[in-house]
């Protein structure tokens, strides 16, 4: 059983790179997807646009969401997915710069699952991306 | 009118029935009247003229003038060559003469002259004896009697008078005045004489008391009239039928318009609603009065005036209701100046909604603009950061030692600074955030706050004291917010202390409870106390202790916030104690 995709949605390319390093570091091998704006992140899930052609039936393991983004920001792309039958399920990680206190508390509301805070010490980061991995790819069961 | 008409009428009654009296004497043979009559003094004549001079006494102007008449007719008629009056003082301590009198032509003005001045004390002279006696005296020849009982007789001697009659004018059983009649000639008391004069006295007597009565009545009359117009309220009567019978000066002044052409209109005729005047003033001849009715008056240049009525009605004699008496007060100064603070409040009100609304939009602005610093001045040291550590990682055998050195300071440089931005936000917030009071017990926090610094350096050996109970009114978040700030360093600051001790409690300073926060640290020198609550000013090295000078103006802000007072006491090299009250 090939492993499910990891969708990340963040417009930063050096976070992309510094995303792609940590779970590379932790030994996460799963393909990852990039989206990088809220549009490109809805058309993936939904199969609609460039990703017209792909089985939107096909949920990412975990979708890393960041909040600001160009276009459609993170949290309409949550409220979206949320919404959405084949998406209302997906384990979605908010994975954001954002301390504020109005972020988190409207994630959650939204349906995320986890949120965390993108910390400037790498180490940090790297390690918080590995206990993700772990929770969410190795020991959370998929959604059937 | 009618009341002097009446007084004339009875007047004249009253002496036709004298008349018919001295008619009746002197058919019924009174011997002394008869001889003197027929002594050829005409008295028939002088009898009948008796009405006329009461008349023309009744005529006269006031008392004084009265009286002058009385003495001139009394004089012409009954031959008495001079004549005066005494009446009291007005303190009433003495009698004194009044101006008028009577001279026969050729009888010396000088006697006058000299006895201008003259008083009688009561009961001294003729006029003060008869004041007190309210009995005639006759002096046949007063050239022969003593200047202690005629204090005049020798200025009369000079002047060549003899004969003095002097009689009292009584009214009511009192003593209105004195008259005094002087002639030439020497003369036995004649009873005729005096008759004729006493009658002619008594008739006089009720006439100047009618006449001081009237005199008393017109004075008072004036004063009330004074008073009236006078008043710098409008006043008004008005009839039963809303006509103005009376304005004073200030109706004149308000209205514009002379009394002569108020009175006699319609009342209702100078407001703005005179339907609403008119219901004011038939209120008050239903209940008698009114109390601040408001009304508008408009004036002959059109100009409104605002006005209070207060009126009541007002009764005759009988306690006949004669109209309503009615007093405005004018309030137009008073609403113009409850207008302006009407337009001062809603102006102020209006300035309090713009401010709050800039103020709203300033913190919006601000919210956003730290938003924005939280994430977009992290993403770079992100990468700065996480870069160099992948440099680290996965070029470390081509690094040297000096190159790893440069890129480990990249990286705690760009942690640093993301502690800065964490710091001014979590400023920034304590500003913002909206206070919530509750009772927050600063005891239970402190040893919370203590057990999280201990868990970052378990090994040091540092002895706590927090006073227990501590329990303040305030906002909770931001108390934790100075606690962790005030403890924080006060745990840094001991960290090169072999002992180290921190205390927490309260002590009374001006009265007030003062917490503090006391530790025996490396202090700092109070010369930089000035510095210690402003932002991003540091007393120490970052080597020394780090940090990022944001700590203190936070506690300072919260402090601020809670209305209360932050101060610190310290020496270098022993400890630092801050104290503060809320």
């Amino acid at each position: 059983m090939s492993k499910r995709n990891i969708l990340l949605v963040e417009d930063n390319p050096d976070d992309v790179a510094l995303t792609l390093r940590a779970l590379k570091k932790n030994n996460i091998a799963n393909e990852v997807i990039i989206a990088k704006d809220g549009v490109e992140a809805l058309d993936y899930l939904f199969g609609e646009g460039a990703y017209a052609s792909r089985d939107a039936s096909q949920i990412p393991a975990v979708i890393l969401l960041d909040l600001k983004l160009p276009k459609v920001d993170g949290l309409e792309v949550l409220e979206r997915l949320r919404k959405d039958e084949r998406t209302k399920l997906a384990p979605v990680v908010i994975l954001t710069s954002s301390k504020e206190e109005q972020d988190l508390v409207r994630s959650y509301k939204l349906g995320a699952n986890s949120y965390i805070r993108k910390p400037v010490d790498f180490i940090q980061f790297s390690e918080a991306v590995r206990q993700l991995g772990l929770y969410w790819l190795v020991l959370n069961e998929p959604v059937p | 009118m009618r009341n002097e008409d009446k007084t004339k009428e009875q007047l004249i009654n009253e002496l036709n029935e004298l008349s018919r009296r001295f008619a009746q004497m002197k058919g019924s043979g009174n011997e002394e009247l008869e001889s003197g009559v027929a002594k050829g003094e005409k008295s028939e004549d002088k009898i009948h003229l008796l009405p006329k001079i009461t008349l023309e006494i009744s005529e006269a102007r006031d008392f004084q003038s009265a009286i002058e008449i009385a003495l001139k007719n009394i004089c012409e008629i009954t031959g008495w060559n001079y004549g005066d009056a005494w009446i009291r003082s007005k303190d009433e301590s003495m009698l004194e003469r009044i101006p008028a009198g009577y001279c026969s032509s050729g009888s010396p003005e000088k006697f006058k002259e000299l006895t201008e001045r003259f008083t009688f004390p009561l009961g001294t002279g003729m006029p003060g004896r008869i004041w007190l006696s309210k009995k005639y005296e006759w002096v046949p020849d007063v050239s022969i009697v003593s200047e202690i009982d005629f204090p005049r007789a020798r200025f009369a001697r000079d002047a060549g008078f003899r004969a003095c009659l002097g009689v009292p004018i009584i009214a009511s059983d009192e003593v209105l005045a004195v008259l005094v009649f002087l002639m030439f000639e020497s003369k036995e008391e004649e009873m005729r004489l005096v008759d004729f004069i006493s009658v002619a006295a008594a008739q006089l007597g009720s006439v100047l008391q009618r006449k001081k009565a009237e005199e008393q009545r017109r004075e008072a009359s004036l004063y009330a009239r004074n008073l009236i117009e006078a008043s710098l309220d409008p006043l008004v009567t008005i009839s039963p039928d809303g006509k103005v019978m009376d304005v004073n000066k200030a109706t004149e002044v308000i209205t514009g318009i002379p009394r002569e052409r108020l009175i006699g209109t319609d009342f209702s005729d100078y407001f703005t609603e005179p339907e609403n005047a008119r219901k004011g003033y038939q209120n008050v001849f239903s209940n008698g009065y009114v109390r601040d009715y408001l009304l508008s008056i408009r004036n002959i240049s059109g100009n409104i005036i605002d006005v209070l009525y207060n009126a009541t009605v007002y009764r005759d004699e009988n306690g006949q209701i004669m109209g309503v008496f009615a007093a405005a007060r004018d309030i137009s100064q008073i609403k113009k100046a409850e207008e302006e603070i009407r337009q001062l409040n809603a102006q102020l009100e209006q300035r309090v909604i713009e401010r709050t609304q800039e103020l709203e939009a300033a913190n919006k602005e601000l919210e956003a603009f730290s938003y924005s610093v939280s994430h977009d001045l992290r993403a770079p040291l992100r990468s700065i950061d996480g870069f160099s550590q992948a440099l680290l990682e996965d070029y470390s055998d081509t690094l040297d030692a000096q190159g790893k050195d440069y890129l480990t300071r990249v990286r705690s440089a760009s942690q640093r600074m993301s502690q800065l931005i964490d710091d001014m936000l979590v400023l920034s917030r304590v500003t913002r955030r909206e206070m919530k009071r509750s009772e927050v017990d600063l005891s239970i926090l402190a040893n919370l706050i203590i057990a999280e610094l201990v868990k970052t350096q378990p090994q040091r050996q540092v002895e706590f004291d927090i006073a227990s109970g501590l329990v303040v009114n305030g906002d909770a978040e931001l108390l934790r917010a100075m606690l962790e700030n005030l403890l924080g360093n006060a745990w840094k600051f001991t960290s090169n202390q072999k002992s180290a001790k921190i205390e927490f409690g309260v002590t009374q300073v001006d009265g007030l409870p003062s917490y503090f926060v006391r530790d025996n640290g490396v202090g700092f020198d109070m010369a930089y106390a000035s510095k210690l609550f402003q932002a991003f000013q540091r007393l120490h090295l970052q080597t020394e202790f780090p940090g990022t000078g944001i700590g203190l103006a936070t506690v300072k802000r919260v402090i601020n916030r809670h209305g209360g007072r932050i101060w610190a006491e310290s020496e270098a090299g022993k400890g630092a104690t801050f104290y503060f009250n809320l």
